[in-house]
C-alpha cells in the first residue's frame, strides 16, 4: 500500500495551511482522490474539529470522503517544523496524511488503522522519522507486517 | 483487575486505533487484564460481550462521539475521556482510574 509517489523527504512549506494544500495535491497527483478541492476541504474540516498533531512532531491530517478513490497515506518530512496544534504543543515536521474512501473496503481501512496503531509504537515511530530512503521505510513496514 | 475499554472518533480511521493501542498498553503495563473494543470506520471490532461486562471491574470510554450501545456500561464504574486524551496520555488515565477504584 506504500506508494512511492506519496513519500517525500524535504518538503518546504511555510505553515499548516500550505502543508495541507501541498500534501493534498500529492494525493491528487498520485491518483488517490478524484476532486482535490473537495478532499482538501474535508481535511480542513476535520482539522477544525480537533487538530491532528499526535505529538513527537507528527501530524495525521485525514479525510474520509466520496472523492477518495482508494485508501492511501503520505509520508512527508518537512524541511522546517511548523505550528500545527499538537497534543504535546510541539511543532510538526512529519505529515502522514490519510485518505479513506466512503466504501466499506475494510481491507484497506485496516491498513490505515494498523499504521495509526504502529505510530504508537516507539521503535516503529522513531524508525519512520529517521528513515531517509523508501527502502528503509519498506523494511520497517515489512517488519510490522503491513 | 479486568478493565474494558471502548474507543471511537468522528472519522474512525486513526484516533480510534491509536487510543486503543495506548489504552491496551497502559492497562497491561499496570499489571491488569484489558479488552479494547474499537468503533471505527471498520465497524465494531473486538466487541465487549455480556460476559466481559459481568466479569470486568471498570470501563474506560475514550470517545468524541456517542458510542454504540453505551447503555451496556450502566452498571459498571466507567470513566469517560476524549479520544485525544487516550492518544496523549493513556497511562495517566489508567492510573487515575485505578486510584479511584482502590481509593
Amino acid at each position: 500500500m506504500l506508494d512511492e509517489k506519496l513519500v517525500h523527504f524535504d518538503l518546504l512549506v511555510k505553515d499548516k495551511s500550505e502543508a495541507i494544500q501541498k500534501v493534498g495535491m500529492m494525493m491528487f497527483e498520485a491518483g488517490k482522490v478524484s476532486n482535490v478541492d473537495q478532499y482538501i476541504q474535508g481535511v480542513f474540516a476535520r482539522e477544525e474539529e480537533f487538530a491532528t498533531g499526535i505529538g513527537n512532531g507528527i501530524a495525521i491530517p485525514h479525510c474520509k470522503d466520496d472523492c477518495v478513490k482508494e485508501a492511501a497515506f503520505t509520508l512527508v518530512k518537512l524541511e522546517n517544523p511548523i505550528e500545527w496544534g499538537s497534543l504535546d504543543d510541539k511543532p510538526v515536521d512529519y505529515i502522514i496524511m490519510l485518505a479513506a474512501p466512503n466504501s466499506s473496503d475494510n481491507v484497506h481501512l485496516k491498513m490505515l488503522s494498523t499504521l495509526a496503531k504502529n505510530l504508537m509504537d516507539d521503535d516503529f515511530r522513531s524508525g519512520l522519522l529517521n528513515a531517509s530512503s523508501v527502502e528503509e521505510i519498506k523494511k520497517l513496514f515489512e517488519m510490522k507486517g503491513e | 483487575m479486568y478493565i474494558v475499554c471502548v474507543t471511537a472518533c468522528p472519522v474512525g480511521i486513526a484516533h480510534t486505533y491509536m487510543a486503543a493501542a495506548n489504552l491496551e498498553k497502559a492497562v497491561k503495563a499496570a499489571g491488569h487484564e484489558v479488552k479494547v473494543e474499537t468503533q471505527g470506520a471498520q465497524g465494531l471490532e473486538n466487541e465487549i460481550t455480556k460476559e466481559d461486562l459481568e466479569r470486568c471491574d471498570a470501563a474506560i470510554i475514550a470517545s468524541d462521539i456517542r458510542i454504540k450501545d453505551s447503555e451496556r456500561f450502566e452498571d459498571v464504574p466507567t470513566m469517560t475521556v476524549a479520544v485525544q486524551e487516550a492518544v496523549k496520555d493513556a497511562e495517566g488515565i489508567v492510573q487515575e482510574l485505578l486510584e479511584a477504584l482502590e481509593g
